[in-house]
């Protein structure tokens, strides 16, 4: 079964950051980028899932600048088989995303798409939903266990009440959550590996997808800076302020 | 000019990173530091992740690193505590000898128990008369049938009583000539008879240990010879430069920990309304520090240049040796300056870096036998 699990390059997630001074974005020059950490969890799933002898080729894409190739490989380092990078300097929104990605499903016919359940840099969100969608394929989304069987996949999501188990038919798209696993640390002998695997580049135009952005960003702004707080001297005035004040106690 | 880093070389640095990281959390240095105890569950962590194979050729089961790969690894690894990486310099270095000088069936032998993990390696080459001055050596080895029969006396043997270690010590075969044609290269399991291993109470570098070691007609089979008998300084020359060079990196490594680490405190330290860090005086400090790293690094990498491209180094990496070592030293110690009593206090980590640092400019040739090997090569003829 081939799979395919599209990774993001983002602001490492230990980076501090800021916003531009001129409030068009957040500041990503001589910034630490890595794979989006969601993504990451995605790979190591497909790792596992050919170890297990469930998965005979992972095939992993990112969308984005040249820079892009030093995630895939480090998906490649994890244990990727090869890697397609779809090379634009086009800012992505997540409908253009997923169409270039349901123009690389045509292309490579996996069975199953795993991703993660959003990027930590814009939290959209919605990548694997719209890809879904797209292609009219079945969606679980924030998986915290995966049992691929060979028609279909159980898929355990955690919901607000506990844990709901889903069977989805294949092919389908599966986004992850958190808790589905640990990534490994890649070995020194599988990055040395992941030189000579392939990573083939293509463009948008060759998929015949339009990435033109439909939203525009207005501004960018720091997050308020939190006040500083009151000191109260009994719990009857305390309780008088959440009531009156704050309105938050009835 | 080009400081750039190769796709793989990021990659790398960025997984020993975060497999440190995981490992050796603050926590865990912490602990073994308190409790002198040997970084078992890392080591185990550097195996599983390939890190000992990376020198070695594939042949042996290695990654074919280069020297630029090691410099790499010295600085991630000592990031979290420069007395650990001494465990990993142990195996590598006393490995690449094995590689370098021993015989087929040697390399086959040692190499795959240390690159699996079932034996590790550390140095042992000093004497209580002998430091810098190796010819004063009294430890002998004298040939008795298919065995050498080593007696004597060593110390400062870092890491000689770890689980599964093999020491690899010089000692004197041929006492009438000088010691360059006299001394030769021995593997000694730690658990061979007659040989008394007792750890020394140290300042720093507690958990990897420094040891003395007593040689009391220890039998060591004739295969046990690596590089041929009085080619033992061969075999020290052969690695000298490199174990300087990554000895350099490491210092850069702890060096630039003990820096964040100060400025970390100086940021968050509130005296006064305001953070100490918004105080010139401190500020300035911390500038300083960061800037000296940074020379000593550019030091370093330049020397790894010099050496990944084949160019004869001797005098680059004998300034980084010297200049990272003094360094590390100064910037604990302003670091101690900025954290006042936190910095004293040994639930801190500030300390362990004033202590562990202090070895930097002793151990793997000390600051003057440096400045005696550049001065030389200015020349001057140094007495």
């Amino acid at each position: 079964m081939k799979v395919l699990v599209p990774i993001k390059r983002v602001i490492d997630y230990n980076v501090k950051v800021r916003v531009r001074s001129d409030g068009t974005g957040v500041e990503t020059a001589n910034v630490k980028m890595s794979m989006n950490p969601f993504d990451e969890i995605a790979v190591e799933e497909a790792v596992r899932q050919k170890e297990a002898g469930v998965v005979s080729e992972i095939v992993v894409v990112s969308c984005g600048t040249t820079a892009c190739q030093e995630t895939l490989r480090t998906a490649l380092a994890i244990g990727a088989d090869r890697a397609i990078l779809v090379d634009t300097a086009v800012e992505l929104q997540p409908l253009a995303v997923a169409k270039l990605l349901r123009a690389v499903v045509d292309r490579e016919q996996p069975r199953l798409v795993i991703l993660g359940k959003q990027a930590i840099d814009d939290d959209c969100n919605q990548t694997g939903q719209m890809l879904a969608a797209l292609l009219g394929w079945p969606q679980a989304t924030f998986a915290s266990k995966l049992v691929v069987e060979a028609e279909s996949a159980l898929v355990t999501r955690e919901v607000d009440g506990g844990l709901e188990t889903i069977r989805v038919g294949l092919p389908a798209v599966i986004t992850t959550d958190l808790r589905l696993n640990e990534p490994r640390y890649v070995t020194l002998p599988n990055i040395m590996k992941a030189k000579k695997k392939t990573l083939d580049p293509v463009t948008p135009d060759a998929l015949g997808v339009d990435v033109t952005p439909r939203l525009k960003t207005l501004r960018v702004d720091e997050p308020p800076k939190r006040k500083a707080g009151a000191k109260v001297p009994d719990a009857q005035t305390l309780a008088d302020k959440l009531k009156n004040e704050a309105k938050v106690v009835q | 000019m080009d400081f750039e880093f190769s796709e793989e070389q990021n990659l790398l640095r960025d997984a020993v990173r975060k497999m440190m990281d995981r490992v050796a959390t603050p926590e865990y240095v912490r602990r073994l530091d308190r409790e002198q105890a040997y970084p078992t569950e890392l080591y185990q962590a550097w195996v599983d992740m390939g890190l000992i194979g990376l020198p070695f050729p594939e042949a042996y089961g290695g990654s074919s690193g280069s020297v630029i790969d090691m410099v790499i690894l010295a600085e991630e690894l000592s990031r979290k505590s420069a007395d650990f990486y001494m465990a990993y310099a142990g195996s590598i270095f006393c490995g690449l000898n094995v590689l370098r000088k021993g015989s087929e069936e040697q390399k086959k032998r040692w190499l795959g128990q240390l690159l699996e993990g079932k034996i590790r390696m550390s140095i042992s080459m000093s004497e209580p008369d002998a430091g810098s001055d190796v010819g004063a050596m009294r430890t002998t080895a004298r040939r008795d049938g298919d065995h050498w029969v080593i007696n004597g006396q060593k110390v400062w043997a870092t890491g000689a009583g770890a689980k599964d270690n093999v020491i690899n010590v010089y000692v004197k075969t041929d006492t009438t000539v000088n010691y360059r044609q006299g001394m030769s290269l021995f593997l000694v399991e730690n658990t061979t008879p007659g040989l008394e291993i007792r750890k020394l109470e140290m300042l720093g570098r507690r958990c990897v240990g420094t040891y003395e070691l007593f040689f009391n007609d220890v039998r060591v089979p004739a295969d046990q010879l690596i590089g041929g008998e009085n080619k033992g300084w061969e075999c020290v020359l052969s690695g000298l430069q490199i174990e300087r060079l990554c000895s350099a990196a490491g210092n850069c490594g702890a060096a630039q920990a003990a820096v964040d680490l100060a400025l970390e405190y100086a940021k968050e330290r509130k005296q006064f309304g305001r953070p100490i860090g918004t105080n010139q005086a401190i500020a300035h400090m911390l500038a300083d520090m960061q800037t000296e790293v940074d020379a000593a690094r550019t030091l370093t990498w330049r020397a790894a240049w010099m050496v990944a491209s084949g160019r004869d180094a001797l005098r680059e990496i004998s300034m980084a040796k010297l200049m990272s070592s003094e360094t590390y030293v100064k910037v604990a110690n302003q670091g101690m300056q900025i954290l006042g009593g936190y910095g004293y206090n040994m639930e801190f980590d500030m300390q362990r870096h004033y202590r562990d640092a202090r070895s930097a400019t002793v151990a793997a040739g000390s600051s003057q036998m440096q400045r005696n090997v550049i001065a030389g090569l200015m020349g001057l003829k140094v007495q």
